[in-house]
């Protein structure tokens, strides 16, 4: 289970896939904090106190990162990510819309944690969050 | 298919470009040899007579050696001619001097005579001269003429009236009739003359009163010997013949010593004997023993005029008269001898009578006419060879210009050949860019539509779930409030939200047929059939069994799964009863393995059968079923892109089966395009 305190980085651009993550937190009882980064450029910046952002601290104990996203699309944000060596421990989930095999793949190559194909029905998708969420450490 | 269109439509220009230069180059052939045929009528003028000048050398030769022949051998008869001429001409020239010769030696003989006796009478001067007479012929009188000098006439008279009575010396008077002799210093009376009877009125002329026989006369007595006078006209029985008069002088013995000068010669001179001849007596007693000839002889003594020149003219014996004249000028040949008569000399001309002594030129004509007719035949024989020879060599020339022309077409040919072929190449060459073109083109198309379909799918699929999503929670968060109506609405919306997701993966699936990489691995028929059976779980009531031999082949287990599984979902789907039976089957056939998927359903009209297969097209309203119209799109397609072929057999009320077939090795589409081409290009 993931600890209380720890927190939860979502990268997405998408308003109501953000509000069905949180949803779905809810809906499994879960309080950790969530922080919400809209691109992958905002994203780093957040993991790195760049730009005038406050950086996160602690850094977060899980990513769930969308690979469909503007500016610098997921895969792009795995490169960066896996590059810096501060960084390069961090755990992610993708949560990705796409089933085409060659996301996945690529997915994989950054050694991400899990790949999740974001179900249609958001009941469906509530199950999927508590059982990663479940399966966790 | 659209490539492999164009490609034919590539290839059969090509080929209809072949088509049009062939018939060109069969045209210009024809039109080659036409054109021929008009021109070798028209060689060249000179090479055709340069040709003949062996004929010409052969001919000229030919009549020279023919004319030469000719002229000699002309030459060779005349002078045979010629010399059986003279040889004739010099026998009768022979016989008449033999015969003058006797003429002559009868005078002599008579000189002899009196030499030897110192008195001669009339008696023995008749006896003496009868025989000459007798076998001599041409004699006109033969007498003896006593030198009698004036002072001597009466004593002489005297004497020869013994023998003679009437006797007296006589001399022609100016008239031409005889009168006693007027009296002279010496005295040339005819004493003696026989014969007799023809010559009776000369008996005692003096015949020193006539010049000729006087010259005659003095000219033996100083020379002594016999003389013969020039040709002399003598009259015989009123006929004038030509004759001659030869004297031979007799002297006194005693006195020959003294007669030295010619004064005291007369005193000693006792006479002549004297004959009279006619020449042409002689003449043709003498010929008479010769066989005629065709030979006219002419005499000629040398002085005196044309017409005095000439003593005789013997006409030969075979001549029928007609042609008189001396004959000189028309005598073929002729030949002229002098001869001596005595004292005289005479120039004997022969000629050859008209038709006589003409070469007999036959033989030469025979050659003339023979070296001609050979020389004829040889130069048309010569000239045939050459004329042979010329034609052998036109005909090679022209056979030569025929297969000049020949192998220029064929030269020709060969360039047209060649720039066919590169024209070919180009063509293959532009094939095979259009082929890597349009190539190049599907696969950016289909590169695109990818891209369109994962952009499409991402893009779609968001929202969809974001309108899903939002509906569920409007339906949780507002559950108190609201009425069933609104409830049943949200649930329709999210109904027709998953419809429209359905619809976006199918397409997706769709769409990724093809494109994703091949997966090939082992795949056991049964044991895939049954699992996809189990995934579906079939409603209770309907059986799905798979009936006969299943085969292990190697293929896309994926994509095989799905086909199974979109058939036997269909039947499933589409069955329209509570119970139903679903069996699959496989048969082996050559090359590949022919599956079915039939169900007992209500079947499907054969205008449907086509239908069924295209994107989006479903046979009952949206509502009944959730059937998005692709399931039997893709399976159709994945069955194709494999190379395999679908079929539907269904009739309204009797069920639907569906057979596919799958090649037991899955030629790869690269390898089927190649084989396409290589049956076009071969074509």
């Amino acid at each position: 289970m993931l600890g209380n305190n720890e927190t939860i980085l979502l990268i997405e651009d998408d308003r109501v896939d953000i509000m069905t993550v949180q949803r779905a937190l809810q809906k499994n009882n879960l309080s950790n904090p969530l922080h919400v980064a809209r691109t992958g450029l905002q994203a780093l910046d957040m993991l790195r106190g760049a730009n005038g952002v406050v950086k996160l601290d602690p850094l977060p104990a899980l990513i769930l990162l969308d690979l469909n996203l503007p500016k610098m699309s997921g895969i792009e944000f795995l490169q960066e990510l896996r590059k810096d060596p501060q960084l390069s421990a961090l755990r992610i989930i993708v949560l990705t819309s796409s089933n085409e095999p060659q996301d996945r793949a690529a997915a994989f190559e950054y050694e991400v944690d899990d790949y999740i194909v974001k179900p249609h029905s958001f009941d469906e998708f509530t199950r999927a969050v508590a059982a990663i969420l479940a399966l966790w450490d | 298919m659209a490539r492999a269109n164009e490609f034919k439509h590539l290839v059969d220009n090509l080929q209809a470009a072949t088509a049009r230069i062939k018939q060109r180059l069969s045209d210009r052939y024809l039109a080659k040899i036409s054109k021929r045929k008009t021109t070798e009528k028209i060689p060249d003028p000179r090479s055709i007579w340069w040709g003949y000048y062996p004929v010409v050398l052969v001919a000229v030769m030919g009549l020279l050696i023919t004319v030469a022949l000719f002229v000699q051998s002309t030459r060779w008869e005349k002078s045979q001619v010629e010399i059986a001429f003279r040889e004739a001409s010099q026998d009768r020239i022979l016989v008449i001097q033999r015969e003058i010769k006797h003429s002559l030696r009868i005078v002599i003989d008579i000189a002899s005579f009196f030499e030897a006796s110192e008195m001669v009478g009339r008696r023995e001067f008749r006896k003496f001269v009868g025989p000459a007479l007798k076998n001599q012929a041409g004699i006109k009188s033969l007498e003896w003429v006593p030198v009698v000098t004036g002072e001597m006439r009466s004593h002489f008279t005297e004497q020869a009236r013994n023998s003679f009575p009437p006797f007296e010396i006589l001399e022609r008077d100016d008239t031409g009739a005889l009168t006693k002799s007027s009296t002279r210093p010496v005295y040339y009376p005819v004493l003696y003359i026989q014969p007799y009877q023809f010559n009776k009125q000369l008996l005692g002329l003096d015949i020193g009163t006539d010049p000729t026989a006087y010259s005659l006369l003095s000219d033996a007595e100083s020379s002594r010997e016999m003389q013969v006078s020039p040709g002399l006209y003598l009259n015989d029985d009123g006929e004038r013949k030509s004759g001659i008069m030869v004297a031979a002088p007799v002297f006194y013995k005693a006195d020959e010593p003294r007669n030295e000068t010619p004064s005291r010669s007369a005193a000693s001179t006792r006479g002549f004997a004297i004959g009279t001849f006619f020449i042409g007596e002689i003449v043709e007693r003498a010929l008479q023993s010769l066989r005629p000839a065709g030979i006219d002889i002419h005499f000629y003594q040398n002085h005196g005029s044309e017409v005095e020149r000439l003593l005789y003219s013997h006409r030969t014996r075979l001549d029928d008269g007609s042609h008189l004249g001396s004959g000189e000028e028309s005598a073929a040949v002729s030949y002229t001898q002098e001869i001596s008569v005595g004292t005289q000399k005479w120039q004997i001309i022969c000629n050859s009578a008209l038709g006589k002594f003409t070469a007999n030129t036959w033989s030469s004509w025979v050659i003339f006419f023979g070296g001609m007719a050979f020389t004829l035949l040889f130069t048309i024989y010569v000239a045939t060879l050459v004329g042979r020879a010329r034609q052998v060599r036109l005909e090679v020339e022209e056979r030569t210009s025929q297969l000049w022309e020949v192998v220029q077409a064929l030269n020709q040919e060969v360039v047209e050949r060649k720039s066919a072929e590169q024209q070919l190449q180009r063509l293959n060459e532009t094939l095979e860019h259009h082929i890597a073109n349009r190539t190049a083109e599907a696969e950016r198309r289909a590169q695109y539509l990818e891209q369109f379909a994962y952009v499409t799918s991402h893009d779609l699929k968001a929202p969809l779930r974001a309108v899903s999503n939002l509906a569920q929670w409007i339906e949780e968060d507002l559950q108190d409030k609201l009425d069933d109506a609104s409830k049943e609405q949200l649930s329709l919306l999210r109904d027709r939200v998953k419809r429209m997701h359905d619809l976006i993966e199918g397409l997706l699936e769709y769409s990724r047929v093809g494109r994703t990489s091949a997966q090939k691995s082992r795949v056991d028929c049964r044991q895939l059939v049954e699992e996809i059976i189990d995934t579906l779980s079939p409603a209770a009531g309907f059986s799905i069994k798979v009936k006969g031999k299943m085969p292990r082949l190697t293929a896309d287990r994926l994509q095989l799964g799905q086909v199974f599984s979109n058939l036997i979902g269909n039947s499933l789907k589409h069955h329209g009863g509570k119970k139903g039976k679903i069996r699959i089957r496989c048969e082996d056939s050559d090359r590949f393995y022919q599956f079915s998927v039939c169900d007992d359903g209500r079947g499907i009209a054969p205008q449907y059968h086509q239908k069924v297969f295209l994107m989006f097209q479903t046979l009952e309203s949206n509502d009944f079923e959730s059937s998005t119209g692709i399931g039997l799109a893709l399976v159709k397609k994945i069955v194709e892109e494999h190379g395999g072929t679908i079929k539907l057999r269904s009739e309204p009320g009797e069920g639907a089966c569906f057979y596919f077939t799958w090649p037991k090795s899955n030629p790869s589409q690269q390898h089927e395009d190649e084989t396409l081409f290589q049956t076009l290009l071969s074509e």
